[in-house]
């Protein structure tokens, strides 16, 4: 956002807030109505709310103005002249936050030859205009996760994304968390072995700003960009992809070592609930990603198990090769192979969100957070549930009621 | 039929007039017969015990729901359904309050099951066909089940113009019997999705060229048939008929095997005479040789055995796979030109040409729903939401196919996704149920709640859609699975 930006957008949300209040305790402000921008507000009341953490409001009321969320209150009464849109007996939550995809990300861009691309920025390749990504506003995705792909073992940098209602993107955070990966098909170019410990030899040595070293061989030539980029790396989130359990625990113990605060993404070959238990011991939150109906149903079980496990869980599509209609049908699977429906919502919002370092504005119906909701006739979960409303950025981008009079 | 009973038997016209024969014939076939399409193994609940399954919203999918309804399961067969049904002494009785009953949920198109053809055996054609390749031990068959999908249509092979013989496949109990092992010959006018394959116009010019000499062959072989029945019958006649055998003794018959053709006449002629008989007996045309069969062509045979004879009419359905529409177009020609009764596989490409489909009395199927790919090049990913609401509306009856091996098992889940797009509940239910049944051709087995049909059938925890519900029991032919073995 440019900074010039920021006292006018700050001035409308006060303005806004002002009107909704006056809105909710009785009286329209005249300005309020003559304010041509007053066409992009909407307020909601709506029979069920998940918020997105796991709370539920019901008779919630939510003001949107300027693309934000700028009230959310159970009951209150509505005075006549302002324009409320009710879904008494529906269900709303969050738009779905899709934390680990490719969408738009050039193949080429995403993979380097190299193991250590720390620099490489997601968002630098995405095409905001990619074909799928209205595919995937049309299936309630409202955020996505832009997340380099696993082929490396420091991967580059995620960036996030918030979908626009002409079905384009905009980048709402160009660098995000930095990304790795500790599966074997990350090594596969090097003299170390294929393994998380080879990840861990290769990732500790350029932590230190040297090249790793096998016996008796050169070291691989190391890019003085990717060292800096890896030095200045001493703190906060990142992501790290994994297949199995043991993965897993050389990657935090590898990351932790070096103060960062790492999420599991993939975790698709965790072997029963007791492998289940051991990530969840870690206490890092997990990202299960490709879920899909030819999966074994011990891969359709893992997000249950690790839930049972006491692991806060999302779900993503994850790959570049799943159709932006999976996360839905992920979410189902999960749930029809024992994931809790309380669980259900936060696995593709909130804790999504959490993963992406986002946590604050995304992922939740929440006083400040970007407006995307959505509405379905039923529980979210559900593959059955029709999506009435979508709201993305504060701006309406399917209204089912509109498309019906049609 | 008849390849299973007479296969590969000739003549079968010339030697049927013979009664004798034609009964030891029919015995000699009849286990055969019982074999390809019987019920053995026999199902555990065809010895006769009675379910009742008591109080659960029934949705027979052929009429209204009952909220309280009664289904009454015996002899492997759906009894009785309704909201008054008494319920016989001695039946287990299952109370299904706060439940829902439905018919066994059918995947109108999938692989599951199917053995991968081995690309180093050579391409499979029109010979592949699905019920030779489906191996009714699979374990995920059993996985399916337990998600309440009760029967499989096996689309044999997508990758080839001519793709064989489809055919129906109940998924319990390990190595039942089909349900129609020749359900439909496959023709796929377009390959999987858009990409790959050959070009849309010389894929169909492939097909109508293979089915015309596929007719042609069948002119043919019929003409070499009834040649041969022909010589078999002057033949027969100078051998010692079957009556002959069953009267004269073992030493005349081994003496007039020693007779020359001549003298075997005269001696006939003057026995028949003796019986009192009106001589139906011909002097033979003595043909020197048998003629000479038609050339092998397993392929062309093959289609031409699926395409039957005119006088079975279900071996004429024809599964045209058409994701475009152009191929859509292309596929209606070929069935009209060719008077095939067609079932139209595909996606996108069906939403556009509804009213030509309904013209041609077409059955159409939704495919390829299990598909998660996101690729450019794939129809599939390029599919529009509201498919299948589009086809219902349309009156056109679509069955709901995942395409899949492991998809199959949540078919209720992708009947759930076509709800959300806009599809009535109840139609929902009818496209993974009867009309799945009614594109197969197997709706008089199976498909709804009615009387005489096949026992199975599926209590559900809640709305079969739900991904929260279970199914609480499951019945193929009567008799009970166990759901909660995984």
């Amino acid at each position: 956002m440019p900074r010039a930006d920021v006292p006018r957008r700050a001035g409308r949300l006060l303005r806004a807030t002002f009107a909704a209040a006056c809105a909710l305790v009785g009286g329209v402000p005249a300005a309020h109505a003559d304010d041509p921008a007053a066409s992009a507000d909407l307020v909601l009341r709506l029979g069920t709310l998940h918020v997105g953490d796991g709370d539920v409001v019901n008779d919630a009321l939510v003001v949107i103005d300027d693309g934000r969320v700028v009230a959310v209150q159970a009951g209150g009464t509505v005075p006549e002249g302002v324009r409320v849109r009710t879904f008494a007996r529906a269900v709303a939550c969050p738009g779905f936050v899709d934390a680990v995809t490719q969408y738009g990300l050039d193949d080429g861009a995403a993979e380097r030859p190299d193991t250590l691309t720390p620099d490489v920025r997601a968002a630098d390749a995405f095409d905001v205009r990619a074909p799928e990504l209205r595919a995937a506003l049309d299936a309630g995705t409202t955020t996505l996760g832009l997340v380099p792909a696993p082929w490396n073992v420091a991967c580059g940098r995620a960036a996030t994304a918030g979908l626009r209602t002409d079905g384009s993107a905009e980048v709402l955070e160009r660098v995000g968390v930095p990304v790795f990966a500790f599966r074997a098909p990350a090594l596969r170019r090097d003299r170390v072995p294929a393994t998380a410990a080879g990840a861990r030899l290769v990732l500790e040595a350029a932590f230190e700003g040297r090249a790793w070293t096998t016996s008796g061989e050169g070291a691989a030539p190391l890019r003085a960009e990717a060292l800096a980029e890896l030095a200045q790396l001493r703190s906060g989130a990142v992501l790290v992809h994994v297949d199995r359990a043991e993965e897993a625990r050389v990657a935090v113990e590898t990351l932790r070592a070096r103060g960062l605060a790492p999420t599991l993404v993939g975790l698709r070959q965790i072997a029963g609930p007791d492998e289940a238990r051991a990530v969840a011991a870690l206490g890092v939150p997990c990202v299960v990603t490709e879920l899909g109906p030819e999966d074994s149903l011990a891969t359709l079980a893992v997000p249950a198990e690790l839930r049972a496990a006491g692991a806060t869980v999302a779900l993503a599509s994850g790959a570049p090769a799943q159709s932006p209609r999976t996360l839905r049908l992920a979410l189902a699977l999960a749930v029809a192979n024992g994931l809790p429906a309380a669980d259900a919502v936060p696995a593709v919002t909130s804790h999504a969100a959490a993963a992406l370092g986002a946590s604050k504005g995304l992922g939740r119906v929440a006083v400040g957070a970007r407006a995307d909701l959505l509405v379905f006739d039923g529980a979210p979960w559900e593959p059955a549930s029709r999506l009435l409303l979508t709201v993305t950025g504060g701006h309406v981008a399917f209204d089912a009621a509109r498309k019906d009079a049609q | 039929m008849h390849d299973a009973a007479g296969a590969g038997r000739y003549a079968p016209g010339p030697v049927m007039r013979r009664p004798g024969l034609a009964l030891a014939l029919a015995l000699a076939a009849f286990p055969a017969v019982a074999r390809a399409e019987g019920d053995a193994p026999s199902p555990a609940g065809a010895d006769g015990a009675v379910v009742a399954l008591v109080g659960g919203e029934v949705r027979p999918v052929s009429g209204p729901v009952l909220p309280r309804g009664t289904v009454l399961l015996r002899g492997g067969r759906i009894a009785a359904v309704g909201a008054d049904v008494a319920v016989p002494e001695g039946a287990r009785v299952i109370d299904c309050a706060g439940a829902v009953v439905t018919p066994g949920l059918i995947d109108a198109d999938c692989a599951l099951g199917l053995t991968p053809w081995d690309a180093g055996a050579g391409v499979p054609g029109a010979d592949a066909r699905a019920i030779d390749a489906f191996d009714g031990w699979d374990e995920r068959l059993g996985t399916a089940l337990r998600e309440g999908v009760t029967a499989l249509v096996l689309g044999a092979n997508r990758e080839q113009v001519l793709g064989g013989v489809a055919c129906v496949v109940p998924t319990g109990p390990p190595g039942a019997a089909p349900l129609a092992s020749d359900a439909a010959v496959v023709l796929n006018v377009s390959t999987r999705g858009a990409g790959g394959g050959a070009p849309g116009a010389f894929r169909t010019a492939t097909i109508r060229g293979a089915l015309q000499a596929a007719l042609d062959r069948r002119i043919e072989v019929e003409r070499w048939r009834r040649d041969l029945a022909e010589y078999e019958d002057e033949r027969l006649a100078v051998e010692p008929t079957l009556e002959e055998r069953l009267l004269l003794s073992p030493e005349l018959l081994a003496r007039m095997r020693l007779w020359t053709p001549a003298e075997r006449a005269a001696w006939r002629e003057a026995t028949y005479k003796s019986m009192g008989r009106e001589k139906a007996y011909t002097k033979p045309k003595n043909p020197a040789t048998p003629p000479r069969a038609p050339g092998d062509d397993p392929n062309l045979d093959a289609l031409r055995d699926a395409l039957g004879d005119g006088a079975t009419p279900a071996a004429r359905r024809t599964l045209l796979r058409a994701e475009l529409e152009g191929d859509v177009d292309a596929a209606l020609r070929i069935a009209a030109d060719f008077a095939l009764t067609p079932v139209v596989a595909g996606g996108e490409g069906l939403r556009r040409r509804t009213a030509e489909l309904a013209r041609a009395h077409a059955r159409v199927v939704l495919t390829h729903l299990g598909d998660t790919s996101a690729s450019t090049t794939s129809a599939v990913a390029r599919r529009s939401p509201g498919l299948a609401a589009a086809l219902a509306a349309a009156r056109l009856r679509p069955a709901l196919g995942t395409g899949g091996v492991g998809a199959a098992r949540w078919l209720r889940l992708f009947a759930a996704r076509e709800i959300a797009e806009g599809l009535p509940r109840d139609a929902a239910l009818a496209a993974v149920t009867l009309w799945a049944a009614e594109s197969a051709g197997v709706e008089a087995q199976m498909g709804s709640l009615d009387a005489g049909k096949r026992g199975d059938v599926v209590v559900w925890s809640g709305d079969p859609f739900g991904a929260t519900s279970r199914a609480l029991h499951v019945f193929v032919e009567g008799a009970e699975v166990d759901v909660a073995a995984r």
